[in-house]
């Protein structure tokens, strides 16, 4: 009886097996499993048994059926599956072809450097100010120590609107502006657009740049101040194992003064093209305020000190991105403007 | 200003290699942009160095002021030149006079003779060194002079004594109408603000300038009058800047030449023109000095140096950094207040500033340590437009539009050609004194022509399809105290493709209803709210295909297609559409904040309406009906359809929308909606005289 039931089920598998579509897999099950099954039939049989065999024999005729039923839908499934395959792998598609891209648009390299830099500065603290393009005299030269006819304004070529009214030459302007309706203490920076009467590959008519002010009372604000913190800021932006140098240099609102340059980003130092051969790039002006400029503003020379930088973002963007020609930033070449 | 390597050595001796001596001398702030070395004929190369000077350092526009800075670095003797001066009689005041009528223009001129000259070729020596820092050899006595200005940095002029009128020198102001030819054989017309040196008759040089070709040394000069003076250095610069002359002289006086160096340097020059031109330096020495200038001693303490610097240096030690750029300390008051005598060369050290700027680049500027601020300052908050222009910037980017940056300036001429009459407000636009060009000649009143001109220019190379907006400030005039007043303005366009195109279908070139979709975007992305679309009137738009954005009974701006003959004008190769917005309108339309709906509990019942209306009705008419005749119950209405043609009637067209109303307390009959549905048709043909679509 056993021996049957065995070779029952070897029987029956075998048969699944052989059941490549679902129909032949049911008339299998039914061969087998149905109510006038193989199985059923071997079971009725089992009434000949002696009293003793038949818990053990119909237990295990009935672990024969489950098994044979898993069989069957295991079957069942795996031939579904394969129809599914197969009817997948009919009409096929190519999967490289490009795929079908909402629009995107591409923010100016200038705005998102400029985002960097705004961000660099206002994680230390400083607040965005703004003002107008189209300044006066004062705000623009005079109250920044350059009053007229100084040799100073030579370095800045100047668009005029008015005789007394300029295209700003520099974000400087809105810095006076901040201190004329601010006691002390203050640490803003001022990002925007900049005028000067010059056009070249490296000179544009406008540009952007951010400078920076930090006043406060003689001890807590220092040269070294700003050292530290132009460092920081050429670290953030250019990598933490740029080399920094600060050397002396002039301008009318500073004094000390200093022009930070950068470690080349072309040749690490070496010397190269972009560098003209000496390691060093400069990025931006610097120094401690002038007093002058702390009178023209009615602060007290005595009592306060403070710091003060600028850099152009046109020539920030330059060295990040390697662009060699200024013009290219306001040209607006749709295949320039999707490189960002 | 160039300095050769060989003629520094006449007064220092350098150690240092050319490149460390370039490193050193741009670590103290004079910075060297180019370092070329130039052969000699006999003898080792030359070096020549290119110096990027500030305008504060005066002082070394000479060999001996860099010589100076040499040895202030290395910590060296500085030998002067001494003028081997053979003077003989007759007096100088036997061959000239001097006179200074305005001693506010020339505190000091002094003159001396130099007689029986030869003029002619100078030596080599003397040739060469001129060359070799940029100088083209001229005459002997010329050559002198030249030398003497590149070595002591005090211009010099040599006048043809026997050419002056009376063989004297007045120095005054030019009158009304007098003219002088100068060297460059250019007539100049001068005035009365102008300092000349004249003659008994007539001015012979524009003082601090250049000198007149009349009295300038010849072949046939035989007595030469050599000038040497301290001229006022405003009345150089306004002088210099009036006749748009800039001259090696007038650079140096325009910054300040040494009023001491003035005398030291005529005597080298005489006994220089005397040696190299064969003449005799008559004795004595003319020096008119009506007004002598007083350099004040400047004090410094040493606790504020320290303070500012962010130092711990000793008064000692500051002493002694001061001492190697010849301020002699003159007095001490309890190691702090540390009072010096300022040498006449370095005219930038007025101020304590000065000197602790002095302090701090001669100790070098890496000997101070970097540290962060212990300024307790906190900022204020970031002006409001600053992340509001941020998320209108990618709103616009998430929209396909790229953002382009240009000048802003721009010619009449595009002004013109967008159609605006000489007395619409756009052509009012700011005019600049000194435009670089035609094209840049006025501030721009709107962004549109900008971005038109980069439509042409990526059409000109082939960009098939050109989407950008701009966010910038627009400029009219104004009544403020810059006579300006600024806008800002967003301003987008679109030429082509509205997005790339695809393998897979049709892609339409950008349409009317492409931009308004832009704009609409936008200011769902600001939270603007659009209550309606009124038609437009600009003259850069189609007359019809054009219309103005309204918030809040505001309008916001203009949205169209650019009018044809726009794009004609800037060369477009086809049709575009475009919008410029009012940022402040924007930006003052925006909802103040979100108040948040709760999400519908129960289901929505949907109906389509179909209408039939006149042509002339406009979509945003008929919606406004379904809208109001709805009830509270009506949550959306979208048109879903336009038809016309048969079987609707000439002259009309069927609208269809789908309804969806709504209770946010149960879920609503389809009777109760059949009763607001039916008088929202009935609404529709009272109104409008709609019909229902059969
Ligand atoms: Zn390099």
């Amino acid at each position: 009886m056993l021996q049957q039931l065995s070779q029952l089920e070897q029987e029956a598998l075998a048969a699944l097996a052989d059941a490549t579509s679902a129909e032949a897999v049911h008339t299998v099950r039914v061969r087998f499993l149905g109510r006038r099954g193989k199985l059923t039939s071997l079971l009725k049989a089992m009434g000949q048994l002696p009293a003793e065999q038949r818990p053990e024999v119909g237990r295990l005729t009935n672990e024969v059926k489950v098994r044979l039923e898993e069989e069957v839908s295991r079957r069942l499934k795996a031939i579904e599956e394969e129809a599914l395959t197969e009817a997948l792998l009919t009409g096929p598609v190519d999967v490289t072809l490009p795929g079908r891209r909402p629009p995107l648009g591409h923010l100016h390299p200038l705005t998102q450097v400029l985002e960097e830099i705004i961000a660099i500065f206002t994680s230390l603290n400083f607040t965005v100010a703004e003002g107008p393009e189209i300044e006066t005299d004062w705000y623009c030269f005079e109250a920044l120590n350059m009053p007229k006819d100084h040799p100073a304004r030579d370095m800045q070529d100047t668009f005029y609107v008015a005789d007394e009214v300029v295209l700003r030459t520099h974000t400087s302007s809105v810095q006076i502006r901040v201190m004329e309706h601010h006691p002390p203490p203050v640490r803003v920076i001022s990002p925007g657009k900049v005028y000067r009467c010059d056009a070249d590959i490296t000179h544009s008519p406008m540009f952007h740049q951010v400078e920076g002010l930090l006043v406060d009372e003689p001890g807590r604000v220092t040269f070294g101040d700003l050292k530290g913190v132009l460092e920081l800021f050429a670290h953030r932006m250019f990598g933490p194992e740029t080399a920094v140098r600060f050397r002396p240099s002039f301008f009318p609102y500073t004094e000390p003064s200093a022009e930070v340059d950068i470690q080349c980003v072309g040749c690490r130092g070496g010397g190269c093209r972009l560098c003209k051969g000496s390691g060093w790039l400069e990025i931006l002006g610097s120094g401690m305020v002038d007093p002058n400029v702390f009178a023209a503003v009615g602060y007290d020379p005595e009592s306060v000190v403070g710091f003060a930088f600028g850099m152009g973002v046109e020539r920030i963007a330059m060295l990040k991105y390697g662009i060699d020609d200024i013009r290219l930033f306001f040209e607006n070449d749709a295949r320039f403007l999707a490189q960002f | 200003m160039k300095v050769s390597l060989a003629w520094l050595r006449r007064y220092v001796e350098v150690d240092l290699e050319p490149e460390a001596l370039a490193e050193a001398l741009t670590m103290v702030g004079l910075e060297v942009g180019v370092l070329e070395r130039v052969d000699q004929g006999q003898g080792p190369p030359d070096v020549v160095f290119d110096l990027d000077l500030t305008p504060n350092r005066a002082d070394c526009l000479s060999h001996i002021g860099v010589a100076r800075e040499v040895a202030a670095i290395t910590a060296v003797p500085i030998t002067l030149p001494e003028a081997a001066l053979a003077e003989a009689p007759p007096g100088v005041e036997t061959f000239t006079r001097i006179d200074i009528e305005d001693p506010e223009g020339c505190p000091r001129y002094v003159g001396r003779i130099i007689r029986d000259v030869t003029i002619g070729p100078s030596p080599p020596w003397l040739q060469e060194a001129l060359a070799a820092v940029g100088l083209r050899p001229i005459n002997n006595v010329v050559d002198a002079t030249n030398f003497v200005l590149m070595e002591w940095g005090q211009p010099l002029h040599a006048f043809d004594r026997d050419a002056l009128a009376e063989g004297r020198i007045v120095v005054r102001r030019a009158r009304q109408g007098e003219t002088i030819t100068t060297i460059d054989e250019e007539e100049r017309a001068l005035e009365p603000t102008m300092l000349v040196i004249a003659d008994a008759e007539r001015p012979v040089a524009v003082a601090g300038v250049m000198g007149g070709q009349a009295t300038e040394v010849t072949e046939a000069t035989r007595t030469v009058l050599l000038e040497s003076a301290y001229f006022d250095p405003l009345t150089v610069r306004r002088c210099a800047k009036r006749l748009k002359l800039h001259t090696e002289s007038s650079h140096r006086f325009e910054r300040g030449v040494d009023p001491e160096t003035v005398l030291t340097a005529s005597a080298r020059a005489a006994a220089l023109i005397a040696e190299v031109g064969g003449g005799t330096v008559a004795q004595g020495v003319i020096d008119v000095y009506p007004r002598p200038i007083e350099r004040p001693d400047v004090t410094l303490r040493v606790s504020h140096t320290n303070t500012v610097l962010g130092l711990e240096l000793a008064a000692e030690e500051i002493a002694e950094t001061c001492r190697r750029v010849g301020l002699e300390l003159v007095s001490t008051e309890d190691n702090e207040r540390l009072t010096f005598h300022v040498p006449s060369h370095r005219v930038d050290l007025e101020r304590e500033v000065d000197l602790i700027e002095e302090v701090a680049r001669l100790n070098g500027y890496d000997q101070v340590p970097a540290t962060l601020p212990a300024s307790r300052s906190v900022g204020e908050a970031h002006p409001p437009t600053l992340a509001w222009a941020r998320r209108l910037r990618e709103s616009l980017a998430g929209c396909g539009l790229s953002e382009a940056i240009n000048y802003s300036f721009i010619g009449t001429e595009d002004l013109a050609y967008c159609r605006l009459g000489e007395d619409h407000p756009l052509a009012r636009a700011i005019p600049l004194q000194n435009p670089l060009s035609a094209e840049q000649a006025v501030m721009r009143t709107t962004l549109l022509p900008s971005l038109l001109r980069g439509c042409a220019l990526n059409a000109s190379r082939r960009v098939e399809s050109y989407r950008v907006f701009e966010l910038s400030q627009v400029f009219f005039p104004g009544t403020g105290e810059t006579g300006a007043q600024e806008h800002g303005r967003v301003s987008g366009i679109l030429m082509g493709f509205v997005e790339d195109p695809l393998w897979s279908e049709m892609v339409e070139p950008a349409g009317f209803f492409d931009v308004k979709g832009v704009v609409e975007t936008l200011c769902e992305a600001l939270r603007v709210p659009l209550d309606e679309w009124r038609p437009a009137d600009h003259p850069t738009f189609h007359p019809l295909r054009a219309a103005t954005p309204v918030s809040g009974g505001k309008p916001l701006g203009v949205v169209g297609d650019i009018h044809p003959a726009v794009a004609r004008a800037f060369d477009l190769p086809e049709a575009v559409v475009a919008f410029e917005l009012d940022v402040e309108a924007l930006r003052t339309s925006q909802l103040p904040s979100v108040e948040f709906d709760p999400l519908p509990r129960f289901p929505a019942i949907l109906r389509d309406l179909a209408v039939v209306v006149d042509d002339a009705v406009p979509t945003a008419a008929v919606e406004r009906v379904i809208r109001e005749s709805g009830g509270p119950w009506l949550e959306a209405c979208t048109l879903f359809d336009i038809y016309t043609g048969e079987p609707i009637a000439a002259g009309k067209k069927s609208l269809a929308f789908g309804l969806t109303y709504r209770a946010d307390d149960r879920t609503l009959t389809d009777e109760e909606v059949a009763e607001v549905h039916a008088s929202v048709v009935a609404r529709l043909e009272e109104a409008l005289g709609a019909s229902l679509r059969a």
